[in-house]
């Protein structure tokens, strides 16, 4: 199993009745593999069907049409308690921090919670894990009595990022997850998830419509339009030398800081 | 086209100082604006910018206070008028438009009565002359089939069409000055572009001056003049924009372009960050606000009011440098601590991270 792509993408559609009784198909007819420890990033623009994509991978809702497979594994032929048992290895961090954790919790429930509904180890074990947990995402310990509202959104970011990582997962869906923070925070929690991939070995699919922070995180990089996939390529392609138009629109219409450092677009730097 | 020498300003804003109750949030903050020249307000969430332009244009609201300072249009304190006098500059000499269109349009009118209204409001024209006002109003800023659209909802509208309804609806008496508050950041990228090449070439075309408020570094470069960034309430720097983008003095302006991500962003290394949070007003500390955050503050920073101050200007260092205000008395002047950006990211990332 080791070998093959950690998400596999079949074939899948998935559509939504329109008001006037026709068929949107959001996600229309989507083949894609994430290799295992990549950060695999998806751009398009509101409407493309990423969002929609992501919840299937998620298993949030089911596919229509097609199959996705993890680890090798279709989920859509797995028993209620087998996907359960795989839910552990899947993740989600959403854009918005303060909507996405629960405010009447403290910050150590919020990041036990996984914990507690997947039954994993004693009381003792967990308030241990989510110490760890903290010192991963670098919060202070003495965080843990806090309760979201008390939290920037950035540390919240940090928070829901402890949540997503407590079982242990191969597998983190990030949707839009620096989206909503500001400049300066955006870029610490973008090193923080670079970090943790290196040092946890984990697989990332990154939604964003921002392509310099995707460029920033991803070495594969999936395009969407209208519910296709137009184009998938490794990084330094999809930036130096991108092959569908709709790339090179979506390409041409980031700004960029400084005009005068626009000549480094030609010479990506290496990651890695 | 930078602004050399300044003819008597259009928009004239001085010590302007708002607060929220008896918490200051905008302190001291004073720029200019020429006949259609472009100013760009950056800063993060909470700096003040967005109050900024509300009081400047008279839509703040309790508990919200503007508690000095003046605001010139052609020489008239805005600040002093009485609400029917405002009311009847607003949207006619200067107009605003929002982040969210889909907020700031009335949903229960059709478009076209929406933008009737505005023209009807401070001209004295007829029912069916404002109607032809609105067709062409909607066709110069990109609404195809403009006739027939008058009649449609905002809801019938794509977010970038409704921006477009935003901005005819803000031209249409054509105004002198335009405040925009983060125009396109609800906005796909590819929309963007579009909305800010309609604005750059109407502002051009009817020579109305902007100011453009936004998060976003990389959409004030490709649009504006000069540059005003806020922290904390204060204008910490304020310079011509190809001067700032190129050489910034405050180190805050530093930080920030450093931290932004564009495609031509150095992806080999960790982004330099900010430590720490911006502190919370009404609690600000003596001094530089900046200054717990900053890598090269020291004592001397930590007292006293730190005024806006030239910064730069030919001569210093043997350099050719533009003139830049900056709120600092460390700024960024001497070649080699501006030239060597990676230093600078270095000392930049260090610290305890609190985000």
């Amino acid at each position: 199993m080791a070998d093959g792509p950690l998400v596999s993408v079949r074939d899948v559609v998935k559509s939504f009745r329109t008001r006037d009784g026709g068929q949107f198909r959001a996600v229309d007819g989507v083949s894609v593999d994430i290799r295992r420890g990549a950060a695999f990033g998806l751009v398009g623009e509101s409407g493309s069907g990423k969002s929609t994509l992501s919840r299937c991978i998620l298993r949030l809702t089911r596919p229509d049409e097609g199959s996705i497979c993890f680890d090798g594994r279709d989920m859509g032929t797995l028993s209620g308690g087998q996907l359960r048992r795989l839910r552990s290895q899947i993740q989600v961090v959403f854009q918005d921090p303060h909507g996405s954790l629960n405010r009447r919790k403290s910050v150590a429930e919020i990041i036990a919670a996984p914990l507690a509904a997947h039954r994993a180890g004693s009381r003792s074990q967990r308030a241990q894990r989510v110490a760890e947990l903290l010192d991963l995402v670098q919060l202070p310990a003495a965080m843990t009595g806090r309760r979201p509202s008390e939290l920037s959104g950035g540390q919240a970011q940090r928070v829901a990022i402890a949540r997503a990582l407590a079982l242990s997962p191969d597998f983190v869906v990030l949707d839009e997850a620096v989206s909503a923070l500001d400049v300066s925070i955006r870029a610490q929690i973008l090193n923080l998830l670079r970090d943790l991939q290196a040092q946890l070995g984990l697989t990332y699919l990154f939604i964003s419509h921002d392509l310099g922070v995707v460029r920033y995180l991803c070495e594969e990089i999936g395009v969407m339009q209208r519910g296709r996939l137009v184009e998938v390529a490794a990084r330094d392609e999809l930036f130096s030398a991108p092959k569908h138009p709709y790339t090179q629109v979506l390409l041409d219409a980031v700004p960029v800081v400084n005009p005068r450092r626009q000549s480094a677009l030609t010479t990506p730097g290496d990651a890695t | 086209m930078t602004a050399a020498s300044p003819p008597a300003p259009l928009l004239d804003v001085r010590d302007l100082e708002v607060s929220v109750g008896k918490t200051p949030v905008v302190r001291s903050v004073s720029f200019q604006l020429a006949p259609g020249e472009r100013l760009g307000i950056v800063g993060e969430s909470g700096s003040g910018k967005t109050l900024t332009a509300l009081s400047v244009i008279g839509l703040h609201r309790a508990p919200v206070r503007v508690s000095g300072g003046q605001v010139l249009l052609n020489g008239t304190d805005l600040l002093a008028m009485r609400r029917r006098e405002i009311d009847k500059v607003r949207g006619a000499r200067i107009s605003m438009i929002y982040q969210d269109p889909a907020t700031s349009l009335d949903p229960l009118m059709t478009i076209g009565a929406q933008i009737t209204e505005a023209i009807r409001l401070h001209e004295p024209v007829s029912r069916a002359q404002a109607r032809n006002r609105a067709v062409e109003l909607l066709g110069d800023v990109g609404v195809p089939s403009p006739r027939e659209r008058l009649g449609a909802y905002p809801h019938e509208f794509s977010g970038g069409m409704r921006q477009r309804v935003m901005i005819a609806i803000a031209l249409a008496c054509q105004p002198e000055v335009l405040l925009c508050d983060e125009p396109t950041t609800a906005l796909d990228v590819t929309t963007q572009a579009l909305v800010l090449d309609l604005l750059d070439r109407l502002c051009r075309e009817h020579g109305v001056a902007s100011v453009l408020i936004t998060h976003d570094l990389a959409v004030a470069s490709g649009f504006c003049d000069k540059i005003a960034v806020m922290y904390a309430g204060q204008v910490v720097e304020q310079a011509a924009a190809t001067d700032f983008f190129e050489r910034p003095v405050h180190p805050y302006s530093a930080a920030l372009l450093s931290a932004s991500v564009d495609l031509a962003a150095d992806i080999s290394r960790p982004l330099p960050t900010i430590a720490g949070q911006p502190p919370v007003a009404g609690s600000l500390p003596a001094g530089c606000a900046f200054r717990s955050r900053c890598p090269y503050a020291d004592e001397a920073c930590a007292t006293g009011e730190i005024e806006l101050h030239s910064v730069g200007g030919p001569g210093i260092g043997g350099s050719e440098v533009g003139v830049a205000e900056a709120r600092c008395i460390r700024p960024l002047t001497d070649n080699a601590s501006r030239g060597n950006r990676g230093q600078q990211a270095a000392r930049l990332t260090q610290g305890v991270i609190d985000g």
